[in-house]
């Protein structure tokens, strides 16, 4: 995680659960990754419990300004369940169960 | 181990679309289990405490929780099991759901038919401070001042001038709080002027070309900055202002949820006029999956009465593909719930939309090179929406249809019409005893005032839901008009009392004595207020000044 | 900040049974069948947790359950949504630093 520039960057956070900032997004663009889902993986970026439906927009236009890509090319990243945090225990639950 | 489960329709999201469609499949005979996460039915309807706009159908005039209310009662009454605290957590197998109840029991379920309603996420703004406590979204506002009644903050900044801003704004102040302004990015105002026009009255600055640069404070919210944009949106140095704020409530825009409807493996299309990425659908709200239909804000972002509609309209489909209506029936409804969807599209508002809608459903039949019909549509259609940065001068007002001639002003009570964007609703036709206001052809014409069959009985200002009707009296006595106006704010004005006479914008105009205050019950909650003031400003006074509450 | 006790369109606040929660240590009213977080904010509590990364308060954001901004630790369990979590008698809420984890103590880093 680049942590130079870190203070200036606190002033603007875009994924609030994993509290990255719009500089270190900048940063993995500037990198080479350009898509919601690699950018994701590069800083954690919409991997936190709200799954990206924060942020997943915001990261979208950020993309779309520094690249010129037009918004309707930049995909939302893929959708995998469980949609909602369960608890492990819960799951297990089940499964012994079926 | 316990069979599985199977019902005939599923659906997911227990708001206006969800109930809708629950409702119309369990008319015609379908078994429908209808889920929702919360813990109570409805989706956003108990939130709206304001009076609905559309028509007889859609129980225009009417407030958002009492359709609610409707709605629960026509589910309960064709039968609907609903299942809350109940979350969808995808599709654990073919076909299989699984869901999780009250967050501690997996039950996994079959349906032969899904109907995906699980409506619209709104949209976040970043800007720096925007992690502080103290700035919400503005649903979450709403939800605390009209369902918790508890008030967020004491002094809010509102970001957004859509119909969800000015309306939240608006029942900010209902609820005692002080709303230092609404910022807007766009040079116009992107809601109804009608919704602006209350929040103005009330004195409610809206900063067009503006947005906000930083909430700034220790624990939470203690001041922002807003700045002003030029033609490209960008800052413009030096053009700030910093207020004392307490609270930043964020209003722009939804996307619509789809991340059932992207897990279940429907085909998404890209339309900004209906807030993003959308599952695309056909006319009977048929995904491009099999037996999964959608409706409401996630097959597009609209309003209540489209999204119900809608609902009811894939309730029927459902019904229609399980053979429990038949093919001219089915034809017959599916006709009726399109004209009604049609009519609400109408307009210059609900042009894109219109547009956007009808894309969607030629390219879920693959058929893109139609596209050239549309962009002739577009071009065809004259409707230019109207934009306006702040309250029109009192001349463009008189300009319309619905504004008494000032001939007609000065031989006695009179409605004055100041409704002037051509919005789907049509109350005030009903209303009017005497047959003096007239809509038509279609539900989005301007209102036209009949000034001689006007008797100025005044019956008309409390169904408005965009509070646009106004009773002037010019011959109140020999030296004062009288002006009669809605007003939804505690504590009312006592008879006999002086007030603050405000235009249009909110500015004080001349002090004046109210001389009626009516609460009869068929308002529903709508006082109607008459102040006596000078004749002058007929023409100009249109409120008065929201009393403080000091004690 | 305040209840709305009389509303032009809403009425007069419904009688409630006031039910008695723990906060940090310190015991304040909330009402029956209200959330956590409406609870706290009546009663001026606004910064509900503490980040992970840098250590900066947060509150209630999204109100219905999806942001997690709101979470706090509630009768011992971290991560409690309190804008979709009702108060109920004798609750015990904390204020989450981080992760809220008990290794951490949940204290400031």
């Amino acid at each position: 995680m680049p942590k130079d520039n870190e203070k200036n960057s606190i002033k603007k956070i875009i994924c609030r659960c994993e509290e990255i900032t719009e500089e270190e997004i900048r940063e993995a663009i500037r990198e080479g990754y350009t898509t919601i889902k690699s950018i994701k993986r590069r800083t954690r970026a919409g991997m936190g419990l709200c799954q990206g439906r924060t942020c997943s927009t915001l990261i979208r236009d950020i993309i779309a300004e520094m690249t010129g890509d037009k918004k309707e090319d930049i995909l939302p990243d893929s959708v995998r369940p469980p949609l909602y945090p369960v608890e492990l225990s819960v799951l297990g639950k089940k499964v012994n169960k079926e | 181990m316990e069979r599985m489960r199977e019902v005939e329709l599923l659906v997911i999201g227990a708001g206006p679309a969800g109930l809708g469609a629950a409702i119309e499949a369990s008319r015609y005979g379908v078994k429908v289990l209808l889920v929702d996460d919360k813990d109570k039915p409805g989706g956003q309807l108990f939130k709206q405490i304001h009076k609905f706009f559309g028509s007889k159908e859609h129980l225009a005039g009417t407030r958002g929780f009492d359709i609610g209310l409707h709605l629960l009662k026509e589910a309960d009454s064709q039968g609907v099991e609903i299942s809350l605290q109940t979350k969808v957590l995808g599709t654990m197998d073919k076909d299989v759901i699984s869901l999780l109840v009250k967050e501690r029991e997996m039950k996994l379920l079959k349906a032969k038919r899904i109907v995906l309603a699980t409506g619209g996420i709104e949209k976040a703004l970043s800007f720096p401070g925007w992690n502080l406590p103290g700035v919400m979204s503005a649903g979450a506002a709403q939800t605390l001042i009209n369902i918790e009644r508890v008030l967020p903050g004491e002094r809010i900044l509102m970001v957004g001038s859509g119909n969800v801003g000015l309306i939240i704004s608006y029942q900010l102040l209902q609820a005692g709080a002080d709303v230092v302004g609404i910022v807007e990015a766009g040079s116009s105002i992107t809601g109804y002027l009608v919704h602006a026009g209350k929040v103005m009255r009330a004195g409610v600055p809206i900063y067009t070309s503006h947005t906000i640069k930083e909430a700034r404070g220790g624990k939470s919210v203690e001041e922002v900055v807003i700045t002003a944009l030029d033609r490209r949106w960008n800052p413009i140095k030096g053009i700030e202002k910093t207020f004392s704020a307490d609270t930043v409530c964020i209003s722009v825009g939804l996307n619509p949820n789809g991340q059932l409807a992207s897990l279940a493996g429907c085909e998404f299309k890209f339309f900004p006029e209906l807030g993003g990425f959308l599952p695309l659908h056909d006319d009977n709200m048929e995904s491009t999956k099999k037996g999964i239909y959608i409706a409401g804000d996630l097959s597009g972002i609209e309003e209540a009465n489209s999204a119900l509609d809608e609902g009811r309209l894939a309730g029927i489909s459902v019904a229609a593909s399980l053979g429990y209506i038949d093919s001219n029936r089915f034809a017959k409804l599916k006709e009726d719930y399109w004209d009604r969807l049609n009519k609400l599209r109408g307009g210059p508002f609900g042009h894109k939309r219109s547009i956007a809608k009808k894309k969607i459903l030629l390219s879920s039949q693959q058929k893109e090179m139609r596209y050239q019909e549309i962009d002739c549509i577009e071009l065809e259609e004259n409707t230019k929406l109207k934009n306006y940065k702040s309250i029109p001068s009192l001349k463009e007002f008189q300009e319309f249809p619905g504004y008494p001639s000032l001939s007609r002003i000065k031989k006695g009570a009179v409605a004055c019409i100041e409704c002037i964007q051509e919005i789907p609703c049509d109350p005030c036709v009903a209303a009017c005893p005497f047959k003096a206001i007239n809509i038509n052809p279609y539900i989005t014409d301007l209102p036209y005032l009949d000034e001689n069959k006007c008797k100025g009985c005044g019956v008309c200002i409390a169904s408005c839901p965009g509070q646009a009707i106004f009773v002037l009296n010019y011959n109140y006595s020999s030296e004062k008009a009288a002006i009669s106006f809605p007003y939804e704010y505690l504590p009312y004005p006592k008879i006999g009392g002086k007030a603050v006479g405000v235009n249009r914008k909110g500015e004080p105009v001349a002090e004046v004595k109210i001389v009626k205050v009516d609460k009869r019950a068929n308002f529903d909650k709508t006082a109607v207020i008459t102040i006596a003031c000078d004749k002058k400003y007929i023409n100009q006074i249109r409120s008065i000044e929201r009393i403080k509450d000091d004690a | 900040m305040k209840r709305i006790k009389e509303h032009p369109i809403l009425g007069k606040e419904e009688k409630r049974k006031k039910i008695k929660i723990v906060v940090n240590g310190k015991n304040i009213y909330a009402y029956k069948g209200e959330t956590i977080a409406a609870a706290l904010i009546a009663n001026g509590y606004r910064d509900f947790r503490y980040t992970h990364r840098f250590n900066l308060p947060r509150g209630f954001f999204c109100g219905i359950g999806q942001c997690t901004d709101c979470s706090m630790i509630v009768n011992g369990v971290p991560n409690i949504r309190t804008c979709v979590t009702r108060v109920e008698e004798g609750m015990i809420i904390e204020t989450q630093y981080g992760y809220g984890d008990k290794d951490g103590k949940n204290e400031r880093s």
